[in-house]
């Protein structure tokens, strides 16, 4: 009954070491896992091609201009292969994206790959600090909430998780300007230049997610304090620190993990509110600045970048989640 | 079933937001038709409460005038997206089979990506903003929520027996689904709808924060508040108060919806 495997394949499979049938249904499971990416990654695809179609009118004549020569019309009718039948078109475009040729600026006419290459570590920093900090927060919240059931320090600091939930971005993030910037003056405005300059875009981003972790490890952790093993840990004569971080912690942020991987989506897009708010050089900046000069190939890049992230962070946090609690099949 | 605290702070919030939706029906128009440009970023005072913005313009005029529109364009979404998730979550649900499994591809494609980015996605290749237009982009990404608890209730209760006899009496699936599903399921899309509220108000205002959202010429919350941030250093009220707004209101249909869970003790949204 110890492997999910050895149910079904009678007791001969029973000889194998039980190593080997882990390895087994975790690499049946990543396969699965990645071959259903297969069809949602070309959806995605689909849907960013097809998005340059549902523009009213001629993507030439809005892009160019209705004024603009016939030849240079010709030319980027060429470029965004739109002088072929329309399935032969998404033909084309899946068949570069997947040659890295993923079109050119219409406005730095430079290749678009390159340019969300540049832009993406900036990304990537402002979301791993922002759940650097969701936990910073969250961890002493969520733990002080759980072991002081019903006191104020209990009310408290869930009260601050539903603000915290219900305080969109882009509300925050000048809020915090004017304290920390303007009144204080502890931190820069905007920009990415200057030392600090990345604790308020992630303080941002990363307090909604603090909210909500510290609502979920405070549920979590209220659970595991009523099972046995706890009694068993104490009875044993361990340190009450040691039973609560080691025995009821430990156990408590399996559920605390499987929402982070749902979350990073979240963050993915309230970094491109944040971008904006702080003028950070991520991603999100370029997808709307991209957005309002109408650098359509730019556009359809961010987004298809943006959308493979969260599909392959999420077959991600099923491993670690996987490794974290041994006891989670995979299905 | 008594009242849970939640819901009370919740319909208290929300009441305080839908009177000044109405107000603004019998305030706004002659207060919209007049502005000083003398009062240009106007701090608070008493003749104008929330100070002025960037024209001129009364804030509290437009903050109220904000909720009017926040209200509309999240009802009416979350109206259609709920219309067509009961559609098409029903049919799934009760016929199953290929139809299902077609769903479930579906909605979990809609799933596997962050859905303000779908609709960013829509909205950056509109030509003209318009506010139905943010409502279609909105109810074409939203329906697959309600769809999903549907489908969920519909498989639940297919096999019950009151089901049964109403499909022996010989009844048509449109009345089947109206008549004996709906009622029975009233229950968890109201808190569904609820919550839908919430996550309507929040991604209309990114949208509009982003300039992507309903046209320049209509006073929503999240417009404001982008013009806030961008008068941030001469005038912080414009931002203070048009985001205070958007707190609220999500804050109101988050907490509406809390207590609705508890006293109808649904399970289906998670216990967290």
């Amino acid at each position: 009954m110890d492997s999910p495997i050895g149910l079904t394949a009678g007791p001969v499979i029973l000889t194998v070491p039980k190593c080997l049938y882990n390895f087994g249904t975790v690499s049946m499971y990543l396969l699965r896992r990645l071959l259903f990416m297969l069809p949602i990654l070309y959806c995605v695809s689909t849907l960013v091609f097809f998005l340059i179609h549902t523009i009213p009118g001629n993507p030439v004549d809005l892009i160019l201009g209705e004024q603009a020569l016939a030849g240079d019309k010709e030319i980027l009718r060429r470029q965004l292969n739109l002088d072929h039948p329309i399935w032969q078109q998404q033909f084309y475009y899946i068949d570069n994206l997947m040659q890295g040729d993923w079109g050119q600026s219409l406005f730095t006419r430079r290749p678009v790959l390159s340019m969300i290459a540049e832009r993406y570590p900036a990304t990537l920093q402002l979301a791993s600090a922002a759940m650097m900090m969701a936990f910073i927060i969250a961890f002493p919240l969520g733990l002080l909430a759980a072991l002081k059931k019903n006191s104020l320090w209990d009310f408290g600091s869930m009260m601050g998780a539903l603000l915290g939930i219900s305080m969109p971005h882009f509300w925050l993030g000048p809020l915090l300007v004017l304290l920390f910037s303007i009144q204080l003056d502890w931190f820069p405005v905007s920009g990415r230049d200057l030392p600090g300059s990345i604790v308020l875009p992630a303080l941002t981003l990363g307090t909604a997610m603090a909210a909500l972790l510290s609502r979920m490890l405070r549920a979590s952790l209220l659970d595991v304090l009523k099972e046995d093993y706890l009694k068993s840990a104490r009875a044993k004569g361990l340190r009450e620190g040691v039973v609560i971080l080691k025995h009821g912690v430990r156990n408590a942020l399996n559920p605390v993990v499987s929402i982070i991987g749902l979350q990073i989506g979240t963050l993915l897009a309230g970094a491109i509110v944040t971008e904006k708010i702080f003028s950070w050089p991520g991603i999100g900046l370029l997808l709307l600045d991209s957005i309002y000069r109408r650098d359509y190939p730019v556009v359809q890049g961010c987004l298809l970048v943006v959308a493979m992230s969260y599909v392959i962070v999420n077959v991600l946090t099923d491993f670690i989640y996987k490794k974290l609690d041994p006891r989670v099949q995979l299905g | 079933m008594t009242t849970h605290l939640n819901f009370r702070l919740g319909a208290g919030i929300l009441f305080l937001i839908l009177l000044t939706a109405l107000v603004s029906f019998f305030w706004s128009p002659t207060f919209l038709s007049e502005h000083h440009l003398i009062d240009r970023f106007l701090k608070p005072s008493l003749a104008h409460p929330f100070g002025c913005d960037e024209d001129g313009y009364d804030l509290l005029v437009l903050v109220f005038y904000g909720a009017r529109v926040s209200l509309f364009v999240s009802l009416s979404t979350v109206f259609f997206s709920a219309v067509f998730g009961i559609m098409i979550g029903g049919v799934a649900g009760y016929f199953g089979g290929r139809l299902d499994e077609l769903f479930i591809f579906i909605s979990d494609v809609f799933l596997s990506f962050p859905s303000i980015l779908l609709v960013i996605a829509l909205a950056a290749f509109r030509h003209e903003p318009t506010v139905w237009g943010v409502i279609f982009i909105l109810s074409v990404v939203g329906w697959v929520g309600y769809a999903r608890v549907v489908r969920g209730q519909v498989l639940s209760m297919k096999k019950k027996e009151f089901i049964q006899s109403a499909e022996i009496s010989g009844i048509r699936f449109g009345r089947l689904l109206w008549h004996h599903l709906l009622p029975n399921m009233a229950g968890p899309l109201l808190v569904q709808a609820t919550f839908g509220m919430a996550g309507v108000i929040l991604v209309e205002s990114t949208l509009s924060f982003l300039g992507l959202g309903v046209p320049v010429d209509v006073p929503s919350w999240g417009r404001l508040l982008d013009q806030g941030v961008q008068y941030l250093l001469i005038a912080p009220h414009i931002s203070v108060f048009s985001g205070l707004a958007i707190m609220l209101a999500i804050l109101g249909f988050n907490l509406l919806g809390d207590g609705l869970r508890d006293m109808l003790d649904i399970r289906s949204g998670g216990k967290y």
